[in-house]
């Protein structure tokens, strides 16, 4: 199909989308009899790894048709997410949201605006509510889910109510505008924010979140206190830096409880129960702390759309690749990119994805002309930064090298305005990039 | 076949009230430093089967071993407080054992 007739029956079904979408959750099995759209790479997923594999697709080789799938019909960043929640200057709701449109137009790879409603392997064929997708190659970047069964066992309703009412922030959108909302009404009282023991999206993201809202308090002089509940000896990522941080700029309001695990909560005491490292006696007690706001971060898991594809993951659910590759290991001609790949110690991280993105659009490029890849002389590399001011950032990077296993080196940068205007350098042209702005 | 069910069988009974991160804590710090290296190292030493086998019969075999590498260790290793932490530490060593692909995340 051309690509312009493509985009315009796709913009169509955009306009349509909350109807679509409503008939897709109601109607889960039923798929439209539409005649199949036929594409040589569909990718699933339209954040930070399937928009660059789709740019890096088409920049490769512009005659590839290429087809993004994406329910979303606008695009909000979690990177410098943090910034907006503590009023950093600079950073607005606006500069973290995109439309798809201009990488679309830029591109030229087709687009669908719609959930995925199935995915058949055997038959190469994705199914949303309105379309009929048929696929070479599949590229899945469907990003994360959270598993509040882990916290809350088969207690579904507590389940609903911790989203609703303490919002992970981990997934663009409207846990990110609630949590705004709750940090702009804070009069005083306890802020906490807790963090799973396993991996999740965006390792230095809670550490973060704890600076900007205590920045937050601080500026406004809000009598609160921001307590990190942490299973970790440790911070999961820059160590260093933040300890150092929480001292020296938020030494009244940051409280980082380690070595303390979160157990429960009760929305109408508003109390958590934790269970902390007594280390003088060396065991592990329990203890009740009350809250005023909260922030729940339950263990994390590939997207259902990976089960969906009933394709392989580990017992925690992240996806199993064939080494070294990013194909997985129930389907060849299946790629997992972005935050479900469970393969490689790779950070969840934006930079991540593109750089993941990059590598499987190089060797999708070679496969389709029939020529091989070498995987272990094309590593991905990555940089994070973290906001601890609202002027300084610290940065890690990491570069990696294949032997018989994924072998990891990273520097780590002082706190400084140099690092946080880096930041806004990196985010601008990662965005500028990927969106063709 | 037969064996690999009562192996999966065996973990998940035992691993019923155990936790990965608490046998974590208590290596670190109970055991770290009388043996020198970390949980991961002490981890990726046997397999999970392996890992097993040591923990049998009051982790008798996995006491031998560890007092081989420091016999200041046999007090602890035969108090209540070892007893206490077992499980937990039992859980951790299954989980990051040397057939296990769990990769630690961001290593810094």
């Amino acid at each position: 199909m051309l690509r312009r007739n493509f985009f315009k029956v796709s913009a169509a079904t955009a306009a349509l989308l909350q109807t679509s979408n409503l008939l897709a959750s109601s109607n889960k099995k039923t798929k439209t009899q539409n005649k199949a759209i036929k594409t040589t790479v569909a990718i699933c997923g339209g954040g930070f790894a399937g928009l660059s594999a789709a740019k890096f697709l088409k920049e490769l080789n512009p005659s590839l048709d290429v087809t993004l799938i994406e329910k979303r019909n606008s695009f909000m960043s979690c990177p410098l997410s943090n910034g907006w929640l503590g009023e950093v200057k600079g950073i607005t709701y606006e500069s973290l949201n995109f439309d798809y449109n201009s990488a679309v137009n830029k591109y030229g790879y087709n687009f669908i605006n719609e959930a995925i409603i199935d995915i058949n392997r055997d038959g190469k064929t994705i199914y949303t509510a309105n379309n009929v997708i048929k696929y070479d190659y599949m590229i899945m970047a469907p990003g994360i889910d959270y598993n509040y069964k882990k916290l809350f066992q088969n207690d579904t309703k507590k389940a609903k109510e911790s989203l609703l009412k303490a919002p992970p922030g981990l997934k663009p959108g409207s846990e990110h505008l609630a949590l705004k909302r709750m940090i702009k009404n804070f009069k005083g009282g306890n802020f906490v924010l807790t963090i799973p023991h396993e991996a999740y999206k965006c390792p230095p993201a809670p550490y973060e979140r704890a600076c900007m809202i205590a920045n937050y308090f601080k500026k406004n002089d809000i009598q609160g206190k921001v307590i990190i509940i942490d299973p970790r000896i440790k911070p999961g990522a820059k160590p260093k830096q933040f300890i150092k941080a929480f001292k020296e700029f938020y030494p009244n309001i940051i409280e980082y409880r380690n070595l303390t695990n979160f157990k429960d909560v009760d929305f109408n005491k508003k109390m958590i129960s934790v269970e902390f490292f007594d280390k003088k006696e060396m065991t592990y007690k329990t203890q009740d702390i009350l809250f005023e706001e909260a922030s729940i971060i339950p263990p994390n898991k590939a997207n259902n759309l990976i089960n969906i594809a009933k394709i392989d993951t580990y017992t925690q659910g992240w996806v199993k690749l064939r080494q070294p590759t990013f194909r997985t290991l129930s389907d060849e001609d299946v790629y997992v990119i972005g935050d479900a790949q469970g393969e490689y110690p790779f950070p969840k991280s934006g930079q991540m994805a593109n750089s993941c993105a990059y590598i499987v659009a190089l060797e999708l490029t070679q496969r389709l002309k029939g020529k091989s890849f070498d995987y272990k002389n094309n590593m991905p590399g990555n940089v994070c930064y973290s906001m601890v001011t609202d002027k300084k950032s610290v940065s890690i990077t990491h570069s990696y090298t294949f032997t018989n296993k994924v072998n990891v080196s990273s520097v780590t940068s002082k706190i400084d305005k140099i690092t946080a205007q880096s930041s806004k350098t990196w985010y601008t042209g990662l965005t500028s990039d990927i969106f063709g702005l | 076949m037969k064996k690999i069910f009562l192996l999966i069988i065996t973990v998940c009974f035992l691993n019923a009230n155990a936790e990965v991160h608490k046998g974590q804590t208590y290596y670190y710090y109970l055991l770290k430093d009388s043996l020198g290296y970390n949980g991961l190292i002490f981890a990726k030493q046997y397999s999970d089967k392996q890992w097993i086998q040591l923990f049998e019969h009051d982790a008798k075999e996995l006491k031998n071993t560890l007092q081989k590498e420091n016999k200041n260790l046999k007090t602890f290793l035969n108090s209540k407080k070892f007893d206490e932490i077992r499980p937990h530490l039992k859980a951790f060593v299954i989980k990051f054992a040397s057939n296990k692909k769990n990769a630690p995340q961001c290593i810094e």
